[in-house]
């Protein structure tokens, strides 16, 4: 069943899958997902692509529990238990929503430093649909 | 026109289970895999690959607009039909006119994309190519062979300028072994028929033809070469294949890998190849032998002659260190085995 | 056997028409303003057909609104729009949902079709997940307690027990609440509103015929609504929901009063964070301090504005379109005096203002009504 049907999901592949922004031409912003408007200046967005770099930090999270989950999530939550979401303040400005993978509960925590991975987000209509979870940061 | 390595990049999986577990449920384990790696609920061979070639990427230091093919291998794509390298290089962010190519049907294919992929270099159709072999087999939960069955990727980077490593010659040999591991289309379980004399004869022969034809060539013998990888069988046939061709123990068991992750399919080659790599070889030769069950065997010659970068963190041993043990109980989930999921 | 939609709207028109204390011939009403999100497995397109059989008024203008949780909210502001401009005289407002005859992966798939889909949803939250992100941002920014969430669950309770239209009619302590099971940390069980069954009906008309039906009409003072983007992850503040404070600006405006003047609030608690949120974005206390202000009792009869005395959504209950015209009836009964139990009746109360909300923001709509 589409809840996101294929053409809905797959205008949003570089994003997903690569994490390209759009700086707007006017004002500079990096926006992130790409919408009809510049997030910041409010004008139609014309923009060059901006392959964001993936580090960032935690903005906020939650552990999404029994009965939380969306019914794309319900097999997950089944065979793999509670996950981690979080709100993570990209380096370049923008902020995005997705997983947390490969942490403990006591790593997470506000501003800790994350790294974007790709992963297997569900699957609908007989297709992987693939995007970006993050993990903590590894020490460089 | 020469092509050779520039870069390699690796990526090993967080979750690991210890052979105990094994003998637990089943009551026996592979003697030469103490504990191995295991894909995610949310992990396969290209979400693997992806995180190698990003790796391998960096290691080169090189914007993934340069590359003009990514060669993807594996025994356990995602998908029987539709494209799986075009998957990871949308990831990437390759550019629309990149070469994609996948490599399957034996875990002999990570050396049979790198071959491709350094002629498609070699003839002038792109300057640089990426190979990314992932795999996650699985094997019937109720046979011997699933116990040893890993999970990795590596990537190799290979390019005309700056190749640190020199590939001087290669020979292949096809072969048509039957029962040896197999899976047919549609099945989910990869498995073989248990006639060890006689394949243990085949692996012998077509692995001695492929090593000695590619030596004749280039009118080399085994005390030219400094370090040799031999991948596609289990550890202990390899060390006594390669003492019978006349290399010693020394040369061949830093490459030895499935102890501490299993058997990593069509990874398993190039993920030897980058973990040796990432220490200094300077100025030696390595062979990289790749066998695959049912199907024959590639070699490489290789000539060091640069050096190879990795990024910190990303090291072949930082990966290895990055473990959490799960049991066979949350095994079956992990991997759908339980149930399709 | 439970109610189907039809019947149950039925019973709520017939409840509201009944309740008019000089009588009110049903077919009196001119239009219809129908709140519902479509959730039951039941008929989606053209409902309004449906509410027409079931209230006996086919013939007349329908219209389903939709705007996730505050779709009857936004129907009762339509519906005072039409009578206030003239173009009718008498008007019905309200809402219907039907949440429980669905099995649980298809209720979730409903619960999560109000919020960002494409991002918020495919990474794997629903709204639990959404106002928790919310709750963890107050509590950072301003140090709000997990335990002052979990007081206005208690609060919300006790009232719930004392009112025979609850769906939850059970006090819980603190400690129950704070032990509950976690559903998207820090918001636990009873953090979290019930689904629900419910329907509400609201008469409106004319300012100047009202006498006509009834010795106490309650007059709708203001209305104000507003919208803000749909992802929470895309706004600049997690810790306020911009379209509750600019609803509740325009009704203040429109009415002529101020937060202070207000004697009871209905707000939308869908989770007790919301509840707290609210506080704040109708003005009841400064930014950031809606957590002191429950747990000095001022938002209890008796406190400085209380809010919530029907239970709420947590212990009333939350039929999605259903909950902005149940705010309204809560409103009017108390206005008149006229709760069931007196232990709930706001003590001579002027005015009370309505605040229902969609989803995590998106759309809010405010009511201001007065004796």
């Amino acid at each position: 069943m589409a809840y996101v049907s294929i053409p809905t999901y797959s205008r949003s592949i570089p994003q997903r899958y690569a994490l390209i922004g759009a700086r707007c031409k006017s004002c500079g912003t990096v926006n992130f997902p790409r919408g009809v408007n510049c997030l910041k200046c409010g004008k139609v967005l014309e923009s060059e692509p901006v392959k964001l770099s993936g580090r960032g930090k935690i903005y906020c999270f939650t552990t999404v529990s029994r009965g939380g989950a969306p019914p794309e999530f319900a097999t997950q939550q089944k065979f793999v238990g509670s996950y981690p979401v979080a709100v993570v303040e990209l380096d370049e400005g923008p902020k995005i929503v997705a997983q947390m993978v490969d942490c403990k509960a006591e790593q997470l925590k506000i501003d800790l430093k994350v790294e974007s991975t790709f992963r297997r987000i569900y699957e609908d209509d007989g297709m992987i649909r693939y995007g970006i979870k993050f993990r903590p940061a590894r020490a460089s | 026109m020469q092509a050779g390595i520039v870069s390699c990049g690796v990526y090993i999986p967080r979750l690991r289970i210890k052979r105990e577990e094994y003998q637990r449920a089943w009551g026996y384990s592979s003697r030469w895999v103490e504990e191995k790696s295991v894909a995610g609920f949310d992990e396969d061979s290209i979400t693997m690959s992806v995180e190698a070639a990003s790796n391998a990427l960096m290691n080169a230091n090189l914007d993934v607009s340069e590359i003009d093919a990514v060669y993807f291998a594996s025994t356990s794509a995602p998908y029987a039909e539709k494209q799986n390298a075009s998957t990871i290089a949308t990831a990437l962010g390759c550019k629309s006119d990149t070469a994609t190519l996948d490599a399957t049907s034996s875990t002999r294919s990570g050396t049979s994309a790198l071959l491709s992929c350094l002629d498609f270099v070699a003839s002038g159709r792109g300057r640089t190519g990426l190979v990314a072999a992932g795999d996650c087999p699985l094997g019937d939960p109720t046979g011997t062979l699933e116990h040893q069955l890993g999970a990795a990727a590596a990537a190799v980077v290979v390019g005309r300028e700056q190749a640190a490593v020199k590939v001087e010659g290669s020979f292949s040999i096809a072969s048509e072994t039957l029962g040896e591991r197999f899976r047919r289309d549609g099945q989910s379980y990869v498995t073989s028929v248990d006639l060890g004399p006689y394949h243990e004869r085949a692996v012998d022969q077509v692995v001695t033809s492929c090593m000695k034809g590619m030596m004749d060539r280039l009118h080399r013998s085994p005390k030219d070469y400094a370090w040799l990888v031999l991948q596609g069988l289990d550890d202990g046939k390899a060390m006594g294949l390669s003492k019978k061709l006349g290399f010693e123990d020394s040369k061949i068991a830093p490459s030895m890998i499935s102890a501490k992750i299993g058997d990593v399919g069509a990874a398993s080659p190039l993920l030897a190849l980058s973990k040796l790599l990432e220490s200094t070889l300077q100025g030696q030769r390595m062979i990289l032998c790749s066998y695959g069950p049912g199907g024959g065997a590639d070699a490489l010659s290789l000539s060091i002659e640069g050096e190879m970068k990795t990024v910190s963190g990303a090291a072949y041993a930082d990966y290895l260190a990055r473990k959490e043990y799960i049991d066979y109980m949350t095994y079956m989930k992990v991997r759908r085995i339980i149930a399709k999921g | 056997m439970s109610l189907g939609a039809d019947e149950l709207f039925a019973q709520a028109f017939r409840e509201a028409a009944e309740d008019v204390d000089r009588g009110f011939d049903p077919k009196l009403v001119q239009e219809a303003y129908i709140g519902t999100l479509g959730v039951g497995g039941g008929q989606l397109g053209n409902f309004s057909a449906v509410v027409g059989d079931a209230a006996g008024l086919t013939g007349i203008p329908i219209t389903r609104v939709e705007n996730a949780c505050a779709s009857s909210g936004f129907a009762f502001r339509s519906a005072f729009l039409a009578v206030a401009s003239g173009v009718c005289d008498i008007a019905l407002a309200g809402g219907i949902e039907k949440m429980r005859d669905l099995p649980p992966d298809r209720l979730r798939y409903w619960l999560g079709v109000s919020g960002d889909t494409e991002w918020e949803r495919l990474a794997g939250m629903t709204f639990a997940g959404v106002y928790a992100l919310m709750a963890q941002r107050h509590i950072h920014q301003y140090g709000t307690k997990e335990e002052q969430l979990h007081m206005v669950a208690v609060k919300n309770h006790k009232y719930g027990a004392e009112n025979p239209k609850a769906q939850l009619q059970r006090a819980i302590t603190l400690e129950q609440a704070a032990e509950s099971a976690v559903v998207c940390g820090p918001l636990r069980l009873y953090d979290c509103c019930p689904t629900s069954d419910g329907a509400s009906a609201a008469i409106l008309c004319e300012a100047t015929m009202a006498k006509r039906f009834t010795e106490s009409p309650i007059r709708v003072l203001g209305t104000g609504a507003g919208t803000d983007r749909l992802a929470l992850f895309l706004r600049d503040d997690f810790t306020t929901l911009r379209a509750s404070t600019s609803a509740s600006k325009q009704a203040y405006d429109m009415a002529k009063v101020e937060p202070k003047d207000i004697n009871l609030a209905e707000v939308h608690d869908c989770f007790t964070i919301a509840e707290i949120m609210a506080y704040e974005d109708l003005g009841f206390c400064k930014k950031g301090e809606g957590g002191p202000l429950i747990e000095e009792g001022q938002t209890y009869i008796g406190g400085r504005i209380p809010v919530n005395v029907s239970g709420g959504l947590k212990a009333k209950g939350h039929p999605i379109g259903a909950t902005g015209v149940g705010q309204i009836y809560e409103i009017t009964k108390q206005l008149r005096g006229k709760t069931e139990k007196r232990s709930r009746q706001v003590p001579d109360a002027k005015l009370g203002l309505a605040h229902n909300v969609g989803g995590s923001g998106a759309t809010a709509v405010v009511h201001i009504l007065g004796r």
